[in-house]
């Protein structure tokens, strides 16, 4: 679905990619990650044709993003981290964009404002930051787009609202689609997630599904630092230590994802010879 | 939906999405643009009644070049103008529509709407001024009995528009205008896809320098030929005769028009290029 070849891109001077090459094709949920600016923010907007490469390419669905064709767009769905916020109800700002997208579920979109507990007759300018954040959530998970590609969704998000969330996604997601969540908040995508991508300096440091890395790595915790021989990093989170080591039982073993993301970045050479 | 540069349902939709996010500020923004119109035409009567100097339709074109022409031209550059925040970017950018659609959307919404609302708000205005003139004045004023009968038939008290039928100087002035009407707005749209901060100071300091430019060259072009202007403005009259069958006065201000609207089209084509080209600030 989305192939980018060769791809460089720079902000002014500073470059971001430079010869980029990453290929989404497998549907679920994609959790990408990395530290602040390393460019994850820039590639869902080059995926979405509001930023152009400078060299290389990027098509989605075989097709040229730059172009910003209907044709494209009608099954792209991008919900920025920023938001635009109209004076109209949700349902109504809803049901007008819908209007644009073939498969937009106007029945799904009253539920999933009615799961995010959105006002009714409220306007979207009077909204708190919250509410119109899951508000156009459930626009975008309601237009059924193919490709949705969401920058920092629960930011701002209280805690039952992003337990909301992960409602939305688990209930109201076609398993056939591919969402892309970019975010800092591992937690929120914890059990959701069927694949990892992770960035690093416009390179990609790792990708995998989650049923690979359950097999690759396994991960246990303990009260103590001491790190026995085969463990391959630890992540001491108040009392309890997190290890994750080489999954040698050849059973799917749950991964703290924490831990496995922290892991890549302190210790990626480490990481990758265990793969 | 098809990727064909236009098609009218996918318009319509664009239509609706920009009347229902942007329908109360626009009705607030021409409602305030016609109370204080009617405001500042009200202020100038009432001055000139007091006065004793009613000379009222002396007001009309100047009125009409304020209110009619260069205030809708200012709102050119509304509406890439407002798309300095990145959030309205992307809204705008990612709806799926064609970059075609799109650009007429604001052409529609930036100088066909507020070009009609300003006529609009000019010819309500004129209306009440006039009745009001009426009212306060009419005949006793030095200039009414000043001017000639015929031309108290024509101009006296009447609004402009209704005296465009039967008056060719005032058809090519509304022509002229209006070709520059176009030129501007369209050189305030294409120039507000470049630039997001202080958009209209930078725009007018721009025009001025280019204005400024342009004319020198043109008047050391047409020295060194040793044409003088009112030679063009001859050529144009004696052009404008020959279609026309009959001598039209002040037919010479087309000598800006047609340049004008045909700038109006290349800008407004190069704002569809660059539109095409734009990307996320």
């Amino acid at each position: 679905m989305i192939h980018i070849r060769d791809l460089s891109f720079q902000y002014g001077k500073t470059s971001i990619y430079d010869n980029f090459n990453l290929t989404i094709d497998q549907p679920g949920i994609h959790g990408l990650f990395g530290t602040n600016g390393t460019g994850k923010s820039t590639l869902l907007k080059l995926i979405n044709g509001l930023l152009f490469p400078n060299q290389g390419s990027c098509t989605v669905m075989n097709e040229v993003s730059s172009k910003r064709s209907p044709d494209l767009l009608e099954k792209i769905y991008y919900l920025p981290e920023e938001i635009d916020s109209p004076a109209v109800t949700a349902l109504a700002f809803g049901e007008l964009k819908g209007a644009f997208y073939p498969q937009f579920d106007n029945k799904k979109l009253y539920e999933l404002l009615k799961l995010f507990s959105i006002p009714e007759d409220k306007l979207m300018h009077q909204m708190s930051y919250g509410q119109r954040k899951k508000a156009m959530i459930a626009i975008a998970m309601a237009s059924n787009a193919p490709l949705l590609l969401m920058d920092e969704p629960t930011n701002g998000l209280d805690i039952p609202s992003k337990l909301r969330f992960r409602e939305a996604v688990n209930g109201f997601f076609h398993s056939k689609d591919i969402l892309i969540i970019s975010t800092h908040q591992v937690r929120d995508l914890d059990e959701i997630m069927n694949h990892l991508l992770i960035l690093q300096e416009g390179q990609i440091l790792f990708q995998d599904s989650i049923a690979r890395i359950e097999q690759t790595f396994e991960c246990y915790s303990s009260s103590s630092l001491e790190k026995d021989d085969q463990s391959l990093f630890q992540l001491k989170n108040g009392d309890v230590v997190h290890h994750i080591r080489r999954n040698l039982s050849g059973r799917p073993s749950p991964v703290h994802l924490e831990t496995l993301i922290s892991a890549f970045f302190e210790q990626p050479q480490a990481m990758k010879e265990n793969i | 939906m098809s990727n064909f540069p236009f098609n009218s349902t996918r318009f319509s939709r664009l239509i609706r999405v920009y009347f229902k996010e942007n329908g109360r500020s626009l009705t607030r923004a021409i409602f305030s643009y016609f109370v204080i119109s009617l405001a500042i035409w009200l202020i100038i009567t009432s001055i000139l009644i007091a006065e004793g100097d009613s000379f009222h339709w002396g007001l009309q074109i100047p009125m009409f070049e304020f209110i009619a022409i260069i205030g809708p031209t200012l709102a050119a550059a509304w509406f890439y103008g407002r798309m300095n925040k990145p959030e309205r970017q992307i809204s705008f950018l990612v709806i799926p529509a064609t970059h075609f659609e799109k650009h007429l959307l604001a052409t529609l919404m930036g100088i066909v709407v507020p070009l009609i609302a300003g006529m609009l708000t000019y010819y309500v205005c004129e209306i009440i001024c006039i009745e009001l003139h009426h009212l306060l004045v009419t005949p006793k004023d030095y200039y009414y009995y000043e001017l000639s009968l015929n031309f108290k038939d024509e101009f006296y008290g009447k609004p402009l528009i209704l005296q465009l039928h039967r008056n060719h100087i005032l058809f090519v002035f509304v022509v002229t205008n209006i070709s520059l009407h176009g030129f501007f707005s369209a050189f305030f749209q294409f120039f507000s896809l470049h630039f997001t901060k202080n958009l209209i100071f930078k725009i007018v300091l721009l025009m001025v320098i280019l204005t400024t430019f342009i004319s020198t060259f043109i008047f050391m072009v047409l020295e060194s030929l040793h044409i003088s202007e009112n030679r063009l403005f001859d050529l144009v009259e004696d052009w404008v005769t020959s279609i026309m069958g009959r001598d039209i006065n002040g037919s010479e201000t087309l000598l800006f028009a047609i340049p004008a609207a045909f700038s109006a089209v290349v800008l407004w084509y190069a704002g569809y290029v660059r539109l095409k080209e734009y990307q996320l600030q």
